[in-house]
């Protein structure tokens, strides 16, 4: 009986205590509330997309594999400044030229938006008020189109991630600010991946067999910032003239 | 007793992390990106265009010798997003200015987010983008 009893009350306390500590929880200061990311769209990237954390977009690439002599002789030229510690000034897009792909992703802190027909893709860059358009009705890349600035571009979907190919490019861009040259051989395969709302990570393939021993990878990342517009950004010669003077190479003659 | 109006201080190594090697149009590599330069300095103009915004000042060197320095920013989109505005600062303006100057020495240098530093009247002039108005997306 008497060990019943002793049972009995534990029981009770046991019950008390646990609803004494679930009060102390439910009295606890709420943690900071953060705002539920929305589910991710299907098949949808519209919108605004900028730099990740208040810094441009930089191109990164794990591993580039050797280049082929004529490259390799390019990227020297396109770099003798680095290597007398001056700042690079060759880059086409820095003279205003349309940046190419994948260089225009990463040409300034600019910000670009996707905006999404039903047969066409568009990307309106903020950088130079430049754009592409990329086919989504099941089209190939002409064969033997004429070489162009920022190539022709198709796509598809696979799965939440959107697919282009880009070919029939010149070979007036570079791929990054850094000098890496490509030559109207460039293909390039883009994946658009989406892994939460608002992030957006993206995976540029470089073919390029005149240029580069194999293929290679660059990345980059983006974050939707809805609250922004596009805004106007032309490149200016005379601006950039006056820059490299002022800024890049004083000294140089 | 006279006031060292110029401070140079090493930054630790995590300094170096904030440093992508190609940030904009053209590499950082003629930049000090292990010294800044934390200094009072008078505004002489701000220059709003691409493509980088160069903040102009007279700042003294550790002799007291006044010097026109020129240090760039972001472009005016990025600028304006981070709260600046082509007249937040003017000619004559006292701010206090902390960035990376060019390693040959020319009177140049460069100012990133992270760890750059503009104050001015008492307040930080920010270098982040900022997300704006949280309103819905335009479609």
């Amino acid at each position: 009986m008497r060990s019943h009893l002793t049972g009995l009350w534990f029981a009770v306390i046991s019950v008390l205590a646990l609803a004494c500590s679930s009060l102390a929880l439910a009295q606890a200061p709420a943690p900071k509330a953060v705002k539920p990311d929305p589910p991710i769209p299907s098949q949808d990237l519209s919108g605004i997309w900028g730099g990740v954390r208040g810094g441009p977009a930089v191109l990164r690439a794990d591993k580039i594999p050797p280049m082929t002599p004529a490259a390799q002789a390019k990227f020297d030229e396109n770099t003798a400044e680095e290597k007398k510690g001056l700042p690079i000034t060759k880059d086409p897009a820095f003279n205003c030229l349309p940046a190419g792909v994948p260089h225009t992703f990463q040409n300034g802190a600019f910000a670009f938006e996707i905006v999404q027909t039903p047969k066409r893709i568009f990307i309106l860059y903020e950088s130079a008020h430049n754009w592409r358009e990329i086919w989504m009705d099941g089209r190939q890349i002409p064969k033997d189109g004429d070489p162009t600035w920022m190539g022709y571009s198709v796509g598809h979907w696979d799965g939440n991630d959107l697919v282009v190919e880009s070919g029939n490019f010149n070979d007036r861009t570079w791929l990054d600010p850094l000098g890496h040259p490509h030559s109207d051989a460039l293909h390039v395969t883009e994946r658009f991946h989406r892994p939460t709302y608002s992030s957006l990570q993206m995976e540029f393939k470089i073919d390029d067999p005149k240029s580069y021993t194999q293929p290679w990878t660059m990345k980059t990342d983006f974050k939707l910032r809805p609250g922004w517009e596009i805004g106007e950004s032309f490149c200016l010669p005379e601006d950039s003239d006056n820059f490299e003077k002022k800024i890049l190479q004083p000294n140089a003659k | 007793m006279r006031r060292k109006p110029f401070a140079v201080s090493l930054l630790a190594a995590v300094a170096i992390l904030f440093a992508a090697p190609a940030w904009a149009h053209h590499g950082a590599s003629a930049y000090d990106l292990q010294k800044t330069i934390t200094s009072k300095a008078t505004v002489t103009s701000l220059t709003w265009t691409n493509p980088h915004c160069l903040l102009n000042f007279d700042m003294k060197d550790e002799n007291g010798n006044v010097q026109n320095w020129h240090v760039e920013m972001y472009n005016p989109l990025y600028m304006q997003r981070a709260g600046w505005t082509k007249d937040i600062v003017k000619a004559g303006d006292e701010i206090t200015i902390s960035f990376h100057p060019t390693k040959n020495g020319t009177p140049n240098g460069y100012i990133r987010a992270g760890d750059g530093k503009v104050m001015f009247n008492g307040k930080e002039l920010g270098l982040d983008e900022q997300d704006g108005s949280d309103t819905p997306d335009q479609q």
